[in-house]
């Protein structure tokens, strides 16, 4: 013990500063720093400068055409927006929105996935189709889908028709219309869902498939006890992703009616921001909902953050 | 005698089963490529319908031949063709220097271990999923009050001989970039986790500078995920529309892109110009449904990691 | 060239310490293998010394100069990774020219003819063109060894170069890369989980295990003076044996067996009180089996001798492995294996004489491990010179 700090001392004395800050320099920080500084620092404008930019905004009372006006800074617009019915509906739509679309979308993935998992001989081509409206802009989903729903002659009601159903106008009636969009919604990503439990599924080793096999499992029973239990990351993920999509779709639903107005019964909390600060000029008031956008998407990254961490991912 | 009665009749059981097994397979298959072509197909169909047949047809079977037009991808084509050039000449080169700048950080982040590395890689995983809504009041007032670069740079337009409208795609390529930085950092990352540790130790020892190691090592092994991470980010842009709206806000600017514009092609949801609509979907949805048809294997692996 | 000073290095990991206290000289010119389980610390101390990890506390000297505020490129080592870090886009060539461009004082020219010269040296000069990929596991091993002769460096890294191949490459390689080092004469720290290794390579070794030193010297030394247990034991193949029991009436005591000890050990037994638990050790091929008609010269050895059952026998050729118990043993596995001659006919299920000669035997003190006595020397004319 005695000669470890004697030697600690004696590196001290032997080495002189200029050593050790050529050597810091010489080190992997500094080295590195010319690699991801310039996109950091770029980063970190576009979206902290961003986000303490908006949450200033929120903090005043600006509306209309012209500067932000500093004068007085106050919670007023989280007040109003807190007691506002047109809020209440919008954040009870996105909680709807988030778990119907997320749910159903995993649900539907990972049936996909199990479904192509095995050997199937056309598997490649069938995976591209089903990823095929991953590939399109919302805009393009959109205008699909109003020709999909459309009251007289749209598929689905044409198709119900002959089952002597309908028709119902799924877009404009409030009691369908959330129900339509999830369903579009779903119809995009199931895609995505399915190539994510892909990818898990491929990642089990083929011999555990093979041993419940010779124990004389069911093939129902080995993805319900050994497979299944494995996708825990690829869900979580995939689980995430899809929230926070659900969180911020507003594409989508703009380009339904071409405006800022969703369909009746669809308005979440997206699209009022949106509506509120670039239809009705309202800034505060819209920088005021984004926050709250903001912390719900907080509120689903961070426990997964903090997962990845703890499972040593990130 | 028995016992081989026996072992008969198990195995045509055997048989019969996966027999049903598959067939059920294909058919639940089958109806799923319905599912997921149904849009698509009488989308299609009904852009190459004149009014009259699109009214009188059911939409997922083709015209008869005097109900098939060509005028509705003709009219389409005329309003869209300098929106979907907008947008490429907006796309390509965001998705360029994105990749350039995103692949540099990811190197510096992951193949150099220095302390503090997770806490610049969560602020960079925040910026992956911060709804674009948290910053997009900012985004116009930085653009338009802050730092007005599209005005500015009015008079450079004049000389090239471009509208000065097109100047807005400029704001619009830097934005797309800022927010892009994130995601494609983390997708690089990703792959350079999983090339071996000791190719960066060897060439330290070897004494190369860490540009040497980047661009002798690092970069002609990430060819492959170039590819995968152009595919990616290219499609993202291109299909992007909040921040065209943000920016551009106006349509029928010269400078509106193709999302922009194409969200106002029949804007209500009612009204029977469903021909037009459709083929102004497929001609917009061309270049990204191209590029999906000729990689999408490398497309899915872009989702795969990088996530929606 | 260079001799290289380790002074109590040591390394932490936030809470674990992975390298504790390290102190070796080693000299200019020598073949230094680091040997031990993994986890032992092995890889973490030559990270060090390749400037991979910055060392907690403690110095790293290459001649007088210090290293440890030296980056890896400025240290002038060439190391070799265990999956040989070969790039895979470049030609072999190509990878070996790589480390070359940073060394000052080449022309390029002089740098192609240094690549030719050291792929003759290595035998791989027809295949300078071609890629990493289309070499066989050996191929590629020569040109991770290419890639660092050709620097020339002052000291040599070896991180585990030979555990992709394949036993029988292997042990070619061992005897090539020894004459290469040879030949060379540039300092070499060598990495290996393997004893074998270990004991055919190195000028001296280093036993390591849990981040301390456990004992430093030539093969030889190491394995007949082990310092303690875990030396005796990791050393040696098959493994030393050990029959735990107390120091009674100047011999050993256990369940089974009473052992008398010769003066020589009591000597170096000095200062142990009776009843102090000791372990004993003998290697296999120091236990005898005597003939059944045992003649008047195996009365002498009375003493020393045990009847045990024999449980199973491993013919290996040229010996065999036979693996003993006690007949009232309760142990599930052997409790002493011997290697005897292999045209010698033993049956498994018989009973035999074990003679364990006292000159052979080794004591350990149970509680530390550390070694009281070691065997002989000098033991029936094998003389052994250290």
């Amino acid at each position: 013990m005695a000669t470890h700090e004697s030697t600690g001392e004696s590196v001290a004395e032997t080495v002189g500063w200029r050593t050790k800050l050529r050597y810091v320099l010489n080190g992997d920080l500094v080295r590195s720093l010319p690699f991801w500084g310039v996109p950091f620092v770029i980063m970190g404008i576009a979206v902290y400068g961003g986000i303490g930019y908006n949450i200033a905004i929120s903090l005043t009372d600006t509306a209309g055409i012209g500067a932000v006006d500093w004068s007085s800074l106050d919670l007023e617009m989280y007040r109003q927006a807190l007691a506002a019915p047109a809020v209440h509906r919008a954040a009870l739509n996105t909680f709807v929105l988030l778990v119907a679309f997320t749910s159903i979308s995993l649900v539907l993935g990972l049936f996909l996935a199990i479904l192509l998992d095995r050997q199937f001989r056309f598997k490649e081509q069938v995976q591209m189709i089903y990823l095929l409206p991953m590939s399109l802009s919302f805009v393009v989903t959109a205008k699909l889908w109003v020709w999909m729903y459309n009251a007289e002659s749209g598929v689905i009601n044409v198709t119900l028709g002959l089952f002597g159903i309908g028709p119902i106008d799924f877009l404009g009636d409030p009691s369908y219309s959330l129900g339509a969009i999830v369903l579009a919604l779903i119809w995009q990503f199931s895609g995505y869902t399915m190539i994510v439990y892909l990818a898990g599924l491929q990642s089990i080793p083929g011999s555990q498939f093979e041993a419940a096999q010779i124990d004389g499992a069911s093939t129902v029973r080995i993805y319900l006890r050994v497979i299944i239990p494995q996708l825990k990351a690829a869900s979580v993920s995939a689980a995430v992703v899809l929230m926070v999509f659900a969180l911020k779709a507003f594409t989508f639903l703009y380009a339904l009616t071409g405006g800022y107005t969703p369909p009746k019964g669809t308005d979440i909390l997206a699209t009022l921001m949106m509506r509120e600060a670039f239809s009705n000029v309202q800034w505060a008031y819209g920088a005021a909902i984004a926050t709250m956008l903001l912390i719900m998407a907080l509120g689903v990254i961070s426990p997964y953050l903090y997962y990845q961490y703890r499972q040593g991912s990130l | 005698m028995a016992r081989d009665s026996l072992a008969d009749i198990d195995v045509a059981g055997i048989v019969n089963g996966m027999d049903h097994r598959r067939l059920g397979i294909y058919i639940v298959v089958t109806l799923f490529i319905a599912f997921f072509l149904a849009p698509l197909e009488a989308g299609i169909l009904t852009a190459i319908k004149t009014d009259a047949s699109i009214a009188q047809t059911v939409p997922f079977l083709p015209p008869g031949t005097d109900g098939a037009t060509a005028e509705n991808i003709g009219t389409a084509y005329g309003q869209l063709q300098s929106s979907i050039i907008n947008s490429l000449v907006m796309a390509i080169p965001a998705t360029l220097i994105t990749i350039v700048l995103a692949s540099m950080a990811a190197f510096g982040l992951t193949m150099v271990d220095w302390r503090g590395q997770v806490g610049i890689l969560v602020l960079f995983l925040i910026g992956v999923f911060v709804p674009y809504q948290a910053v997009i009041i900012p985004v116009d007032k930085f653009w338009y009050q802050v730092f007005p670069l599209a005005q500015m740079l009015e008079p450079v337009a004049r000389l090239k001989l471009v509208e000065p409208e097109h100047m807005l795609l400029v704001p619009l390529t830097i934005t797309h970039i800022a927010y892009g930085i994130p995601i494609v950092t983390i997708l690089f990352r990703g792959y350079y986790q999983s090339m071996p540790q000791s190719f960066v130790e060897a060439a330290k020892i070897d004494g190369k500078s860490l540009t040497s190691i980047y661009t002798d090592i690092v970069l002609p092994l990430s060819k492959p995920m170039f590819g995968v991470v152009f595919i990616y980010q290219f499609t993202q842009i291109y299909n992007e529309f909040l921040f065209s709206l943000t920016i551009i806000k106006y349509a029928d600017s010269t400078a509106a892109t193709m999302t922009l514009v194409l969200s106002g092609i029949g804007a209500s949801i009612s009204g029977i110009d469903y021909g037009l609509r459709m083929a102004a979907a497929f001609l917009a949805a061309l270049p990204t449904l191209l590029l999906y048809i000729a990689f999408s294997e490398q497309f899915a692996k872009g989702l795969q990691t990088g996530g929606a | 060239m260079a001799n290289i000073t380790i002074e109590t290095l040591t390394k932490r990991f936030d809470d674990v310490v992975a390298v504790d206290d390290v102190n070796v000289d080693i000299e200019d010119g020598e073949f230094l293998v680091l040997v031990g389980p993994s986890g032992c610390g092995k890889t973490t101390t030559l990270r060090m010394i390749a400037g991979l990890e910055t060392p907690s506390d403690g110095e790293i000297r290459f001649g007088e100069q210090l290293m440890n505020y030296r980056t890896p490129q400025n240290r002038d080592v060439a190391m070799v990774f265990q999956d040989y870090a070969l790039y895979p886009h470049m030609t072999v060539r190509g990878n070996m020219k790589f480390g070359l461009e940073e060394e000052p004082g080449f022309t390029d020219e002089e740098r192609e003819q240094r690549v030719e010269e050291v792929a003759e040296l290595l035998d791989i000069s027809e295949l300078l063109d071609r890629r990493p990929e289309e070499l066989s596991g050996g191929q590629q091993q020569r040109v991770a060894l290419g890639r660092a002769i050709v620097r020339d460096p002052e000291v040599f890294l070896m991180d585990e170069p030979l555990s992709n191949l394949d036993a029988k490459l292997r042990a070619q390689m061992r005897t090539e890369l020894q004459q290469l080092q040879e030949q060379l004469g540039v300092t070499t720290v060598y990495v290996t989980h393997d004893q074998t290794e270990a004991m055919t390579m190195s000028d001296r070794m280093v036993v390591m295990n849990d981040g301390i030193l456990q004992q430093v010297g030539e093969p030889l030394e190491l394995y007949h003076e082990p310092n303690n247990v875990f030396v005796a034991e990791f050393i040696g193949e098959p493994s030393m044996n050990f029959l735990d029991g107390t120091y009674e009436d100047d011999g050993f005591v256990s369940e089974q067996l009473t052992y008398p000890f010769d003066a020589r050990i009591t000597e170096a037994l000095d200062g142990v009180s009776p009843g102090s638990e000791l372990r004993l050790g003998i290697r296999p091929e120091d236990v005898d089996l005597l003939e059944s008609d045992a003649g008047s010269e195996d009365a002498v050895r009375e003493d020393h001798t045990i009847e045990m059952n024999v449980t199973v026998v491993e013919p290996m050729g040229n010996e065999n492995v036979v693996h003993l118990k006690f007949p009232d043993s309760s142990s599930t596995t052997e409790d002493l294996m011997a290697i005897v001659d292999g045209m010698r006919q033993i049956d498994a299920g018989t009973s035999v004489t074990v003679h364990i000669p006292p000159e052979a035997v080794h004591v350990f003190e149970s509680a530390s491990g550390d070694a009281l006595h070691n065997r002989q020397l000098e033991y029936e004319g094998q003389a052994v010179r250290i």
